[in-house]
């Protein structure tokens, strides 16, 4: 995200409706249609980490 | 929604009564102005208009305003083809995390804690699209993240990955609003078979 937060209400850029056709076009819909759910493992002993730190730092405990 | 709670922080709608804890929100770094700019000035407009809905993370022990999120309903689109005098295109339905910032104000408050963003994507956001998904279709959940090689190398440890290059290219062209100009598209398939 960038830009002026006054920007936000508006307008996506007009798509190339050219550059979307064609073998590449139809790859990117193959590709997610074939993406299968992540693996959250490193997502889940990341958010350990902050129930591991929560104590110590917000209420003082160790 | 009814508000979520886990063991240490609460999450729910923003609320027109919430602006002394949204006066006091800053941004963790200076990449994240903007997103200072929407909770502050946008946000609670976007949720009256119903073009996106923010969310506010509290701390449960202390109050504070941890983070906040904004969701919204999109697609992406692709395979662009002519039929006779008009375009046809496929697509998938999909969730967009359009804003997601931690509070440098409360960071600052608490410099040990680690692992605050992971925590609320997978107690709250995750969750969420979850729920979504029960009642709509989707299949996916999509950001497009700040082009800082450490946030990316971030999100991929949410589960979010990247399109090819070439795939990359023709997707920002297609989908990307102009104020996510030069940030990068990144996905995630919803586990909710």
């Amino acid at each position: 995200m960038t830009k002026d937060y006054n920007d936000v209400n508006i307008q996506y850029v007009k798509p190339s409706m050219t550059n979307l056709k064609g073998r590449t076009g139809q790859s990117i819909i193959e590709t997610l249609k074939a993406a299968k759910p992540s693996d959250h493992a490193e997502l889940h002993k990341m958010s350990q980490l902050f129930e591991k730190t929560y104590a110590e730092s917000v209420l003082g405990k160790k | 929604m009814e508000k979520l709670e886990s063991s240490f922080l609460s999450c729910r709608h923003i609320l027109p009564s919430d602006d002394v804890a949204i006066a006091g929100f800053t941004p963790l770094n200076n990449t994240s102005g903007f997103l200072a700019g929407y909770l502050k000035h946008v946000a609670l407009k976007d949720e009256a208009e119903s073009k996106m809905r923010t969310y506010l993370v509290f701390d449960n022990a202390t109050g504070e305003l941890v983070a906040y999120f904004s969701l919204k309903a999109s697609l992406v689109s692709s395979e662009m083809r002519r039929h006779f005098f008009s375009m046809q295109f496929d697509a998938l339905p999909s969730i967009e995390i359009a804003n997601f910032a931690i509070n440098g104000t409360y960071k600052e408050a608490h410099p040990g804690l680690k692992g605050i963003g992971y925590y609320i994507f997978e107690h709250f956001i995750y969750p969420i699209c979850l729920d979504a998904a029960e009642i709509i279709g989707v299949r996916l959940i999509h950001i497009f993240a700040l082009p800082i090689p450490r946030l990316i190398e971030n999100y991929t440890k949410y589960g979010f990955r990247r399109l090819d290059k070439k795939q990359e290219k023709l997707e920002h062209n297609q989908i990307r609003p102009r104020y996510d100009s030069g940030c990068i598209f990144m996905y995630q398939v919803l586990d909710n078979q």
